[in-house]
């Protein structure tokens, strides 16, 4: 009836055009030019590769940067469970709480990084001035190696933990009342109907919310560790976009910078293939 | 009867009381930024931190008195409208045709586009800035908004599509029936409409490009600097002045708060991918 429905494919046109144009063919660019010195004229075949193999900051980058995916994604997992858990119930002021669990995520991650830097300072932050009022001496979170990368996952903590609480409550949303119910009714304790009901049937959610936010914190948490470390001290906080980011445009060495970010493409993708395999359930069904 | 009562009063409290801390920990952050940035640089570089101080706006003054920075503003908000407005135009034909008919591999083609979000940004950007300094947009606005536009568009599309579905259709069936063109349709009906879900995909993409720091950093130069990139410049001068940059700090932040008053619904299905309806 719809005389547009003959076009439907024209519609979709300019975005597909545009996606390839300006992110699948980039991407392709990189990929050759991985193999390549220069742009991609000159071509070298694994010498990048083989390069970073050998190079002592790749692996510690690579190395920094999954350290700082499963730390900050399984706490983020676990707390924002548990303030989901929490505010699945109605009461009043539902939606301030909301609005307010929105705001880390909305502020920009440069003035994130400039915040976290002023609280953690050691001497005029707030965070070592609080520990003091304990008889804490607290030490210089930013500028110890030890320290540095549980710093940054503690940020990221921060500003994404609500990403999480948001997904798994539209998640806790679907599951049925009555088996809720059922189980209460034949005398389930709470930590039963935790473990034997919500769990299982949040599954799906949690490989979602998980992916999602490795995803990103794979490739964008880049502006929190530039405002606040610039991946030190020593090489304590350096991860694949930053090092990849100081190959490229301060060591002008495109083809292995090229070369580190298709690495980094390769470990989100086995991270996510994994991540699929091991919960066994198709993405698809769930979104 | 008075135990359980009382019970019942201390785990409401308790409830009360997480959900005060909840609010608080985000919170607190964002409201040291707008206090620090009320000091006057004596009760900054204070330790112990001032609770109690007497505000003043000297910090806003000293860094909007820093050369260029209305332009970088200018420069800010520009770019992030221009992306939003083409965003918006490019998404929702492809939303609206994914919406309402029947396509071939339609999920496949939704999963795609969210698989983008894989592709580092790093690999994307790459041959930009090679591409870029050999065609001239190298710092330039129109460089970055393109890049900007390719970021945000699966987002978009997928959001939109998610609120085309909600629509009735029986009002577009219904005036197609009596003979309006279709391309009417679209534009009288169903644009009006998608008012508010257009909105809040252009104000979660103005969010996005105003937020943006990695690209901005690579690509922007001289001339169209944008506010996260000064940020991140200003703050490595030999002394850092945390005063005027909790201002900036502030300036960059408020916008974003305004928009989250009035849009906080659809903020947040934006930023959980639509709470994954389908």
């Amino acid at each position: 009836m719809n005389s547009l429905a003959k076009h439907r494919y024209l519609f979709l046109l300019p975005v597909l055009g545009y996606l390839l144009a300006f992110v699948i063919f980039p991407t392709i660019y990189t990929w050759k030019m991985s193999f390549s010195t220069l742009g991609v004229n000159k071509f070298v075949g694994l010498k990048n590769y083989i390069y970073l193999a050998h190079d002592p900051t790749f692996v510690q980058a690579l190395l920094n940067t999954l350290y700082l995916v499963c730390a900050a994604v399984a706490i983020e997992l676990v707390i924002g469970f548990a303030i989901a858990l929490l505010l699945n119930r109605q009461f009043r002021g539902k939606s301030l709480v909301f609005w307010f669990i929105l705001l880390p995520m909305i502020v920009a991650p440069v003035v994130v990084g400039l915040a976290f830097r002023v609280l953690y300072d050691p001497t005029l932050g707030l965070v070592n001035h609080l520990l003091s009022l304990i008889g804490i001496t607290g030490p210089e979170w930013l500028t110890t190696a030890r320290l540095a990368m549980p710093s940054i996952i503690l940020i990221d903590v921060w500003q994404w933990t609500p990403f999480m609480v948001l997904l798994l409550m539209a998640g806790l949303q679907y599951i049925p009342k009555s088996i809720i119910e059922a189980a209460r009714v034949d005398g389930a304790t709470k930590w039963n109907l935790f473990r034997y009901i919500t769990l299982p049937q949040m599954k799906n959610f949690i490989v979602i919310a998980v992916i999602f936010r490795a995803m990103d914190c794979f490739n964008n948490t880049f502006a929190q560790i530039f405002m606040t470390t610039r991946g030190g001290p020593g090489h304590a906080t350096e991860t694949l976009p930053i090092y990849a980011y100081r190959t490229a445009f301060v060591f002008i060495k495109f083809g292995r910078a090229a070369a580190m970010s298709m690495m980094l493409f390769f470990v989100i993708l086995l991270f996510v293939t994994a991540v699929r395999r091991v919960s066994r359930e198709k993405l698809m069904q769930a979104i | 009867m008075n135990k359980q009562t009382n019970n019942k009063v201390a785990r409401s409290v308790g409830f009360v009381v997480l959900l005060t801390m909840i609010c608080l920990v985000s919170f607190f952050p964002i409201f040291w930024i707008f206090t620090t940035a009320l000091k006057v640089p004596a009760d900054v570089m204070c330790s112990p931190p001032k609770v109690f101080f007497t505000p003043t706006l000297n910090s806003f003054q000293t860094v909007l008195g820093k050369p260029g920075v209305g332009t970088m503003f200018l420069n800010s908000g520009v770019i992030a409208l221009s992306a939003s407005l083409i965003v918006i135009a490019l998404a929702f034909p492809a939303a609206y045709s994914l919406a309402r008919f029947r396509m071939k591999r339609k999920d496949d083609l939704a999963f795609m586009m969210l698989s983008l979000k894989m592709f580092p940004p790093v690999a994307v950007v790459i041959p930009f800035y090679i591409m870029y300094n050999k065609i001239g947009l190298y710092d330039s606005q129109i460089g970055l908004i393109l890049l900007y536009v390719a970021v945000n568009i699966p987002l978009a599309v997928w959001l939109l599509l998610g609120f085309l579905k909600e629509l009735p259709v029986a009002l577009e069936e219904s005036a197609l029936v009596d003979g309006a063109n279709p391309i009417q349709v679209l534009l009288r009906i169903v644009l009006p409409l998608s008012a508010t879900g257009l909105a809040a995909v252009g104000i979660l993409t103005f969010i996005m490009c105003w937020n943006e720091f990695f690209f901005a950093l690579v690509l922007t130069g001289r001339n169209t600097r944008t506010l996260t990139v000064f940020l991140y410049s200003f703050m490595t001068f030999r002394e850092i002045q945390w005063g005027p940059l909790m201002a900036l700090g502030t300036l960059m932040t408020l916008p974003v708060i305004i928009f989250s008053v009035f849009f906080r619904k659809q903020l947040i299905e934006g930023i959980t991918l639509g709470a994954l309806k389908e």
